[in-house]
């Protein structure tokens, strides 16, 4: 039986890019058996890109004048990635600019305030996003019986309404420190994983990752604490679900190392769908 | 390890200390059994009391024969749990004969494995043999079918760890006798008051079942039990809520293809993904998500029954304004003339998709109907505007259920709206403006640099 594990940035685009990446992952993922959630992928999803779209979301329903929204969007990006920034600010003003192809003076004078051209923009973007929201939201909750090895902390999160707002919780890790071990221990040993991370790119996040191996391997007995289970990543990611799971994955080049420690499958979607195949990148010839 | 002579007042005294230590033991023994097993203050007693009985009792025997009972504290351990079990066994046979079946599975199948640990037994995959039970929550996606090697196999992969048999055991029977308080609508456990009152609530739950997807309604009705052993398709037969034809109907076989598994049901997951063509975790999603999707409309329905005034949590529709009702049948319309062109006259099908959009727009002025309302027309208005291509036939089909579905129920909740977002998302429609992706990014940017 294949069975395949999602890393984070695939379950993102699974749940939260149906109309683009989605359809390739979809695709890649129709060639397996089973696929399996980290409840650590999970968790990032929910702290990451979730939390973001529920904060523009209450940013559009609070704001009344989009050119606000836009600098409240600069103004909380610290993404390196400032493509990621100015697309979004892009999609608002093309969404603003779509919403008044087919809007007429006639629906004012027949409809008043409700077919202002500023109160319909605004709603339907808040209205798009809500919906997106709610539908990965809903997606997630119906994959619940695939999420595996979930860290202690991970607390099923809520999605709840105060008003006009939409607030999520389990974006914090909930514990005063978390066991790892019931997920790692089995799995592999410790020095393995360091040598592996070792033969990743080097980055800020690789340095960051070794740090906290390292003091697992030395202090194991003391929990590990928010920054440092931010730190750990794609270890944990690569660690979940059975040993003979595949890891489905856009980011080769950090997770081919630790699925080698692993033996464990590497599958990029996004390779398969260049080139038309299935494409598992490390299996044997 | 102790020596008791016989008949004598220092007999009488060693057995009165004796029986002081016994105690302490046995209640710290059911604190930290009975905890895990669920039992209750009153029953913690009575199972105290029981066991001390028989270790006085023990001690009278050894001391008449002059015997030596050896390793006190773990005797009295033992006569405890079994004491335990006992009083469980006969309050909650359904929970025994679980237990029962769980212990045969873990110590007969040698892909898991039963183990003694200081905190009690513990079980697991086999491989995690000699671990101590993981300090958290059992999650709740397990009932009785865990008794089932596969599934108790699938079950400890999906959480990773440990966990205490007891704590196992009795969320199993917990969760198979006590169901979410919303699934009480669900079969066959719910005892209305009355005949009339069940028949009718028989009846709304198989409206809302037929409502489910074909493979949804067939993961949940194939494999439902009670612990009455009886099955609740018969209790749908037998009230008249649904005939034979129907029953089989609904489960796309013949009368007589269900008469022949009749006697098979309640059907193993395994069984049914080999019936149905898909893996036995795709089985255990469709079902959950099945039940789902009952408990909310069961309980949006009673809720609306019950309710004489009802205070909706969503923003009161404009005063004064009007249900668009003809703007609905026209969409509708228009939709229903889009999907005919579709597969024939693309172009036609086309003009009507501008149309659609156009009479969308219009739709869109009259959102403060309710949240539902807004969300579904949204949805709809994206997916005409963010395409690149032809509408397929199958999505003008979607479309044009979703209308019809919007049209019957203009007031429907946020739940419903997200689901026909959801159909029209599966349907490889956009539902939002592509571009607000770049959103997911930046935040998974910035969760991983914070």
């Amino acid at each position: 039986m294949r069975t395949a594990i999602l890393d984070t940035t695939i379950l993102t685009d699974l749940l939260l890019k149906q109309a683009t990446r989605g359809k390739a992952v979809r695709q890649c993922l129709a060639g397996f058996d089973e696929v399996l959630i980290p409840g650590y992928a999970v968790k990032e999803l929910v702290a990451g890109p979730l939390t973001y779209f529920t904060w523009l979301h209450n940013r559009v329903a609070m704001t009344r004048s989009l050119p606000e929204v836009f600098d409240w969007i600069h103004r909380i990006s610290r993404t390196p990635r400032r493509y990621a920034t100015s697309t979004v600010i892009e999609a608002l003003r093309e969404a603003a600019a779509r919403a008044e192809e087919i809007h007429t003076a006639e629906a004012v004078a027949k409809y008043g305030g409700a077919a202002s051209l500023d109160a319909v923009i605004q709603d339907q973007l808040r209205l798009s996003l809500r919906g997106t929201i709610r539908g990965a939201w809903a997606r997630l909750r119906g994959h619940a019986g695939a999420i595996v090895d979930a860290p202690s902390c991970y607390r099923a999160g809520n999605l709840t309404e105060e008003g006009d707002l939409l607030m999520i919780d389990g974006t914090r890790c909930a514990d005063d420190g978390c066991r790892l071990w019931p997920i790692v221990e089995p799995r592999a040993s410790l020095a393995d994983l360091r040598a592996a991370v070792t033969g990743t790119r080097p980055s800020q996040e690789r340095e960051r990752r070794l740090t906290v191996l390292k003091r697992l391997e030395t202090d194991p007995e003391e929990p590990v604490d928010e920054k440092e289970c931010r730190a750990l990543g794609d270890v944990m990611i690569a660690l979940s679900g059975p040993g003979d799971a595949a890891v489905v994955t856009s980011n080769e080049r950090d997770f081919a190392p630790l699925c080698r420690a692993l033996d464990k499958e590497l599958v990029n979607p996004y390779a398969a769908s260049r080139q038309g195949a299935p494409h598992p990148v490390n299996s044997p010839p | 390890m102790r020596t008791v002579g016989h008949g004598s007042k220092e007999q009488e005294e060693q057995i009165a200390e004796l029986t002081v230590k016994a105690r302490a033991i046995a209640e710290k023994v059911v604190r930290q059994h009975g905890k895990a097993g669920g039992v209750a203050a009153d029953d913690a007693e009575d199972v105290v009391s029981a066991a001390m009985l028989r270790v006085v009792r023990r001690l009278q025997e050894a001391a008449e024969a002059e015997e030596v009972v050896h390793d006190f504290e773990n005797y009295v351990a033992t006569i405890t749990v079994n004491t335990l079990d006992d009083q469980l066994g006969r309050r909650f046979p359904h929970r025994s004969r679980l237990k029962n079946r769980l212990r045969y599975v873990l110590t007969r199948d040698r892909r898991v494995a039963l183990w003694n640990t200081r905190r009690g037994f513990v079980c697991g995959l086999a491989e995690w043999q000699g671990k101590a039970p993981a300090d958290r929550d059992l999650p709740d996606d397990l009932d009785e079918r865990i008794v089932a090697g596969d599934e108790l196999v699938a079950f400890f992969r999906r959480h990773g760890y440990p966990v205490s048999f007891d704590v196992l055991v009795s969320r199993a029977a917990d969760a198979s006798l006590m169901p979410d308080p919303r699934l009480a609508y669900e079969l066959p456990l719910a005892t209305p008051h009355s005949f009339a009152e069940s028949q009718e609530t028989l009846r709304q739950l198989w409206n809302e079942l037929l409502q489910l997807r074909p493979m949804q309604r067939k993961a949940l009705l194939f494999a439902l039990r009670d612990p009455e052993e009886s099955h609740p398709l018969a209790l749908l037969a037998l009230t008249g809520v649904a005939s034979a034809e129907a029953l089989a109907s609904a489960l796309e076989l013949t009368p007589a293809q269900l008469y022949e598994i009749w006697r098979e049901l309640p059907l193993s997951d395994v069984r049914i993904a080999e019936m149905l063509g898909i893996t036995r975790q795709q089985v255990m999603n469709l079902r959950k998500s099945a039940r789902e999707r009952l408990a909310r409309r069961m309980y949006a329905n009673s809720m609306r029954r019950a309710a004489r005034t009802v205070t909706t949590p969503e923003p009161a529709p404009v005063s004064g304004s009007p249900m668009p009702t003809d703007l609905l049948r026209v969409s509708v319309d228009t939709a229903a003339e889009g999907a005919r062109a579709a597969s024939s006259d693309p172009v036609a099908a086309d003009n009507h998709a501008m149309r659609l959009a156009s009479h969308l727009g219009e739709l869109f002025l009259f959102r403060e109907i309710g949240r539902g309302f807004a969300l579904t027309v949204n949805a709809l208005l994206m997916a005409l505007r963010y395409r690149d291509r032809l509408l397929s036939a199958g999505q003008w089909k979607t479309i044009l259920t979703v209308l019809e579905r919007l049209k019957a129920s203009p007031r429907l909740v946020e739940d419903d709206a997200v689901q026909s977002i959801l159909d029209l998302e599966n349907a490889d429609l956009r539902t939002s403006p592509p571009e607000l992706e770049a959103v997911a990014d930046m935040g998974r940017d910035a969760y991983r640099h914070s």
